[in-house]
């Protein structure tokens, strides 16, 4: 009961599929931004019809490097050569809701329901102050989500995908 | 009417910290003879550290994954007391607390001839880390009694981080 700690809504990328980054170790404030078209039309018989064209979601991320984030060789990849390729620029964001923190995961399993959907990443610069060694990108939607429930140990997250009948 | 800001206090640490500092302080090159001590000299001589506080939580933050990021600080002060009786023996034992208050912020110091650097600092428990150890003084007489016992101080803070 009460407000939904920061820590459940974890994010997860991976540019394989098989190792994953839990976003944000460095971010007090991390975001989905939607990104919505709206539009609010008004006729001339004086009714507001209010239309929402659809959201083109994107995420960026003051990221700090550590060489032991699976995101952390493919992002400095991208940053040495300017790669605009789908091969290296393409990657998978996880997002979930779970029960308790993320970082509880660490000493028990946690669950929740999020999605998964297929990202682009761009990086916005390289180098950043001396706190540390930062690689800031900004991912962006490339597809649809698939909707299902995520179980996550150690911080590593395993998706299940929703059937049709919603389970 | 101000609000006063709360003093929080890393309490859990004190005591790992203060064991790994009185172990790195006791590896000073020069220390070959004499042990320095904590809280504890005697009337006519000895040297040893006083905690000037506990560890002081500098700052605190906390991530969007939930873990929580401490900068602490731990002043304290090295105090060496004998009889001094030359000038000469002055300057040696300012230049020795000096070079020690150096040694500790991985400087080099040059004792007998030979170069002497601190490469890193020791490994703290938990999940706490040695970020700096800096002076914040230069070495001085802090007190001198009847008998010509003095007091040489330098005072010197440990900078390290706790993550949770």
């Amino acid at each position: 009961m009460g407000k939904i700690l920061r820590g459940c809504r974890a994010m997860w990328l991976t540019f394989d599929d098989e190792n994953y980054t839990c976003l944000g170790k460095d971010s007090d404030d991390l975001s989905i931004e939607t990104n919505p078209d709206t539009e609010t039309i008004k006729n001339v018989q004086g009714e507001t019809t209010f239309v929402n064209n659809g959201y083109t979601p994107s995420m960026s991320n003051e990221y700090i490097a550590r060489s032991e984030d699976a995101i952390y060789k493919p992002l400095q990849a991208i940053a040495d050569t300017l790669a605009v390729d789908d091969e290296r620029t393409t990657a998978t964001l996880v997002v979930a809701t779970l029960t308790e923190e993320v970082k509880e995961s660490s000493t028990k399993t946690l669950t929740g329901t999020g999605f998964k959907v297929p990202v682009k990443v761009v990086v916005n610069s390289d180098g950043g102050g001396t706190s540390g060694y930062a690689i800031p990108f900004t991912i962006t939607e490339d597809g649809a989500r698939t909707q299902g429930t995520v179980s996550v140990a150690n911080k590593v997250p395993t998706f299940t995908e929703e059937n049709e009948e919603g389970l | 009417m101000e609000n006063e800001k709360i003093v929080k206090y890393d309490l859990d640490g004190y005591e790992a910290v203060t064991s790994a500092i009185m172990e790195l302080i006791n590896q000073y090159p020069e220390f070959y003879k004499e042990e320095i001590l904590f809280s504890s000299l005697n009337e006519d001589g000895g040297m040893a550290i006083y905690p000037i506080t506990g560890p002081v939580i500098e700052t605190e933050t906390k991530n969007v994954i939930g873990e929580t990021y401490q900068v602490c600080l731990y002043p304290f002060v090295l105090i060496y007391r004998g009889a001094l009786r030359s000038s000469e023996r002055k300057e040696k034992i300012k230049e020795m607390l000096d070079n020690i208050g150096k040694w500790l912020e991985k400087q080099t110091v040059t004792i007998n001839d030979n170069d002497y650097t601190l490469s890193e600092y020791p490994p703290l428990t938990d999940n706490r880390k040695f970020l700096s150890i800096t002076r914040q003084s230069p070495s001085f007489m802090e007190s001198a009694s009847d008998n010509g016992v003095e007091d040489w101080v330098i005072n010197i803070s440990a900078r390290y981080s706790n993550e949770f």
